[in-house]
């Protein structure tokens, strides 16, 4: 019954205040909400920028130059071939000139088959287009099998 | 490189026009702020902001009945939205009611604005008035609203007797008051000339250059200002009777003109003498003579102080009602002809009709003096009574015993008039006084007319008084009786009817 | 990602059935069909959300959320004007997100239209000059376009072909020669609408111009040059033409000519001051005083019935969209597409103070657009257009 006495007001402005108060909540709401997106974004960033893909060498194959539970680290765009200027030369017989390549795309990492003789697999699947390269990932070039992992 | 330079360079100056453009937006909220913070008050209350009127408009004005609920104003809405006020009243109701009209209110309109505008309606902020909004929202968020309505204390077919009798031939302008001497309600209170509200907006400029010349606008039944003349020797008769031993008994010489040492002797109505007569008879033939020598008897300031318990010379504002302000002049006895003058209420006196109605009203009712009443209650918007307002006591006059002499005094003037109006008050076992009083009438334009006012002050029946009356009938001229024949048709009818 | 952006949809889904259902119960009969709007509208926005954020997730993820926003704002306080008005400008929201989302999806490299820099030269000098010529007069201005079955304003689409041309031609601004052709575009362009009297689209071209200008050449003489030929000109026209000069009298005094020149501005300063902080409701203020409400004096409607603080919450946002178009500028992978970001931002903002300081009577009065609230096909169209080219360029800066 106090509130009968409080609220001496206009029951339609007390309506209309209660939709606005509702109203320049969901905007504060969403305009508070996009600046901790935005500032997260920011410093975000450059995290994003120094994903980087991991590639772990289980079995080598012919490849001799490369060993065993070696590590790749891969930022940027990078070409797996038998020809000297790939980024990483293979020299098994059964991998073309430029055979494959992995290169980072809005944030990940993809593999794309460059139409070779002997073909890539991943995951046991002959690569047929780009994939996006996911954790655990296994990629078969000939004998060369390599494990993905992420930084 | 030099790409990457450009790169660079381009995105300082992107850089740069931001921070301008951050600076001009914060200016506008800046000025946003400022724009609360000082100018909004302001700004918002120039007359020019027509909200406040729109919210006004929002409430139906409420309407004004009279005492038995008969509908004098009331407002309809129009179909765009607007109201249209609709005064029933008419020409008879049209100065005490006042009107509406856009930004200006007057009369009781004016006085009742608040009222009127109210709107009663009051939402129970409380669990179960929003469960009971939610079953009908409509009736709570669109409801028509409406403001008060009040219940005045005038009486229609009364009001419109009194306004014919004023125009019936016998008289053009002049005013009249009826009044419910034990109560102080206001029966009927009209003015002439008039017009009729209801054509307001058309008629406004003819109506306004009649205005100063001839009154319509104005109540001058309570805000006037007349010399009263004859009628206030009641209250001379008073302050006689109070203050001057044995004044009854007296014998008076009247030889038709009361010679006084300064200013203008003083006459009796026709230059009439009466020869010796006692304070009775004096009273009944309206003595000049005796009533001007009874004032020089008493004093400027005795006379003035009776006068002043019945309201004279005091700014006076009544419930809803202002009235002019009376003046009983206060002469020392060595200017003995103005003295004597105003004794019988022409020089320096002066009164409106509600003072003398006000004044017949305190002797109706044995020296007590009512507060007069213009409300008697006000309704909510759903028709309940809201308030209701009481008779109050406004002075005690005199004592019961003298009073009521004044009363058999005023009896004993209608009982021994040889004249048919008289006569016929006899009938109704009503008493009053009559009286001519010789006035001016001022123009717009400064001049000054001549006038000879009609006056007649009276209530009737006798024994247990009903009604009390003040008439006035402006310009009505000597001895014609004009005020006299309308009271007491006036006083015949209510007796009859009510 | 995706989470937080269904976490986006819901305040704006609770801002615009909230709208309208308080618009809706204050009708004497529940107002179903306003309810049937604020539905319409919250599909459309969800499936732009969709789109943007599934297909095109690279790009700006916030604009679009705020280009749902203003426009709902916009219909439901158009809806409380005049339902039939909100039902057209429903119309153009859809033409508009439409050609916002077509524009990201649609349109290859932007890198592709630097090339067709004299086409744009001779479709801004065509819609700059347009009205001039086949043009009728409304509301004082000379600038709308009547062709029988649709009328529009040629100056805006006019103010596309302008940024487009200028980032063209300015890109590879080397030598002050370079200069002249630009120079002479802008000079013309904002010639044409001071000639139809359209000061405040002259004023936004110009300041459009200055940007690019300054952008492009990083020479602070030319934006001090600019500026100055600016001022000269404004100057000149102050006492060229009578119409200016009352503008500026009308903004100084506003009291004194209340009832004839500066009806508008006082009877919008009146509601303003009437809504206070919060405002006196939506629906329950009294705009029907404001003229040309429902385009260029919306803002103080909004003011009026929503409050003081909600439209401060609204100049926020279209800061918060100012600052999303400009990062798209810095991240543009060329400097053209930088520079067409560049422009049309600059040009939305600087909308955006132009009328609001107008209403506010802090500048002289002119009549533009509130951008995506204020109705009007041609406006919206504009602004969802140029944003649809920000967004694109935001998604092709990947790196």
């Amino acid at each position: 019954m106090q509130c009968a006495r409080r609220l001496y007001m206009d029951i339609e402005r007390f309506i209309g205040l209660v939709f606005t108060g509702f109203f320049v909540l969901i905007l504060l709401y969403i305009i508070i909400r996009s600046l901790i997106l935005m500032s997260k974004d920011m410093s975000g960033e450059e995290v994003v920028r120094e994903k980087a893909l991991q590639l772990l060498i289980l079995r080598t194959g012919e490849n001799h130059k490369l060993s065993e539970g070696g590590k790749f680290n891969i930022k940027e765009e990078t070409t797996f071939g038998r020809k000297e200027d790939n980024t990483v030369v293979l020299e098994d017989p059964y991998v073309s000139g430029y055979h494959f390549r992995i290169f980072p795309h809005e944030g990940r990492f993809v593999i794309e088959d460059n139409e070779s003789t002997n073909g890539t697999l991943l995951n046991d699947k002959k690569l047929k287009q780009k994939t996006y390269l996911k954790r655990d990932d296994v990629i078969k070039v000939g004998n060369l099998t390599m494990k993905v992992k992420m930084l | 490189m030099n790409e990457m330079e450009r790169k660079k360079a381009l995105n300082r100056n992107i850089k740069v026009i931001s921070a301008v453009i951050l600076a001009l937006f914060m200016g506008i909220m800046g000025y946003m702020l400022y724009f609360h913070g000082v100018q909004e008050e302001e700004i918002a209350a120039k007359p020019g902001n027509v909200r406040e009127q729109a919210k006004r408009n929002e409430i139906l004005r409420g309407a004004i009945f009279d005492r038995n609920g008969k509908v004098l104003t009331y407002s309809e809405r129009q179909s765009d939205n607007t109201q249209k006020r609709i005064y029933q009243g008419a020409e008879a109701f049209a100065q005490v009611l006042g009107y509406e009209q856009r930004n200006t209110v007057t009369g009781l309109e004016y006085a009742l604005d608040d009222i009127l505008t109210k709107d009663e309606f009051v939402f129970d902020f409380s669990k179960e008035g929003f469960l009971e909004m939610l079953k009908d929202p409509s009736s709570v968020l669109n409801r028509t609203k409406e403001g008060n309505s009040v219940v005045t204390t005038l009486d229609q077919e009364l009001q419109w007797r009194a306004y014919d009798l004023l125009g019936d031939e016998l008289g053009e302008k002049g005013a009249i008051v009826a009044m419910n001497p034990k109560t102080g309600e206001i029966l009927a209170m009209v003015n002439r000339p008039s017009y009729d509200p209801n054509g307001l907006k058309e008629n406004y400029a003819s109506l306004n250059e009649k205005q100063y010349d001839d009154g319509v606008f104005l109540n001058t039944a309570a805000r006037g200002s007349y010399a009263p003349g004859s009628t206030y020797k009641i209250i001379t008769l008073l302050a006689a009777l109070e203050k001057l031993d044995g004044i009854e008994e007296r014998t008076f010489k009247d030889n038709g003109k009361l010679d006084v040492n300064v200013g203008k002797d003083l006459p009796n109505v026709n230059g009439t003498i009466h020869g010796n007569i006692k304070l009775k008879e004096a009273f009944a033939v309206s003595s000049n003579v005796v009533f001007g020598t009874l004032a020089i008897e008493l004093g400027g300031e005795s006379l003035a102080e009776v006068a002043e318990r019945f309201g004279f010379n005091k700014e006076q504002s009544f419930p809803f009602l202002n009235m002019s302000t009376s003046k009983a002049p206060k002469y020392p006895k060595n200017e003995d002809g103005a003295l004597a003058a105003s004794g019988v209420g022409q020089t320096g006196v002066s009164a409106s009709p509600l003072q003398m109605a006000m004044v017949a009203s305190a002797i109706a009712n044995d020296g007590n003096l009512m507060t007069p009443m213009m409300v008697n209650s006000v309704l909510k918007y759903d028709g309940t009574q809201k308030e209701k307002f009481e008779p109050k006591l406004y002075n005690t006059v005199a004592d019961t015993e003298t009073a009521q002499t004044v009363k058999t005094y005023m009896k004993n003037n209608v009982d021994t008039s040889r004249n048919e109006t008289m006569k016929a008050l006899a009938k109704l076992r009503g008493a009053g006084k009559t009286g001519t009083a010789q006035d001016f009438y001022q123009k717009t334009d400064g001049t000054k007319i001549e006038v000879v006012n009609s006056w007649f002050v009276g209530f009737a029946p006798y024994e247990d008084p009903q009604i009390a009356v003040a008439v006035v009938v402006l310009d009505g001229g000597f001895g014609s009786g004009k005020a006299a024949s309308i009271a007491t048709e006036l006083m015949r009818w209510y007796t009859e009817n009510r | 990602m995706r989470d937080s952006k269904i976490r986006m949809l819901m305040p704006i889904f609770l801002l615009t059935f909230g709208l309208f259902f308080n618009i809706a119960i204050f009708q004497p009969v529940f107002d179903i069909g306003a309810m049937v709007m604020a539905g319409v509208m919250c599909v459309l926005i969800a499936y732009a959300h969709f789109v943007i954020n599934k297909f095109f997730g690279n790009g700006d993820k916030f604009l679009v959320t705020f280009v749902s926003v203003l426009p709902v704002i916009g219909i439901a306080v158009l809806y409380r004007l005049n339902p039939s008005i909100a039902i057209k400008q429903v119309l153009w929201f859809i033409i508009g997100i439409s050609t916002y989302i077509s524009l990201v999806i649609v349109l290859p490299d932007l890198k592709r239209f630097m090339k067709f820099r004299y086409l744009y030269l001779v479709g801004t000098v065509v819609f700059m000059a347009m009205a001039t010529f086949i043009g009728e007069t409304r509301y004082g201005a000379k600038n709308w376009v009547d062709l029988g079955f649709i009328s529009f304003q040629p100056s805006e689409f006019g103010k596309i072909f302008f940024v487009f041309y200028l980032a063209s031609s300015l890109k590879d601004f080397k030598t002050l020669k370079s200069l002249i052709e630009p120079g002479i575009i802008v000079l013309v362009s904002i010639g044409f609408m001071v000639l139809q009297r359209d000061l405040g689209s002259a004023m936004i071209f110009a300041f459009i111009g200055i940007a690019m200008i300054f952008a492009a050449t990083s020479k602070v003489k030319y934006l001090l040059a600019s500026f100055g030929i600016g001022a000269v000109g404004a100057v000149l026209s102050y006492f060229i033409f009578p119409h200016i000069r009352r503008r500026v009298m009308i903004w100084r005094n506003p009291w004194e000519y209340a009832q004839n020149e500066s009806y508008q501005i006082v009877q919008g300063l009146y509601a303003m001051a009437s809504g206070g902080l919060f405002g006196s409701g939506l629906g329950h203020g009294a705009p029907q005083y404001i003229p040309v409400r429902e385009s260029d004096y919306i803002f103080a409607v909004i003011v009026e019935e929503l409050g003081m603080i909600f439209a401060f919450l609204i100049l926020i946002i279209y800061f918060l969209m100012f600052y999303r178009n400009i990062r798209s500028a810095l991240k543009a992978t060329s400097t053209f597409t930088s520079l067409l970001a560049v422009g049309f931002s600059v040009m939305i903002a600087m909308q955006v103070i132009v009328i609001i300081g107008g209403v506010l009577n802090m500048i002289p009065l002119t009549g533009i657009t509130l951008p995506l609230i204020s109705y009007g096909g041609t406006s919206m169209l504009t602004v969802f257009f140029s944003l649809g080219i920000i967004q694109k360029i935001s998604e092709e800066a990947t790196s």
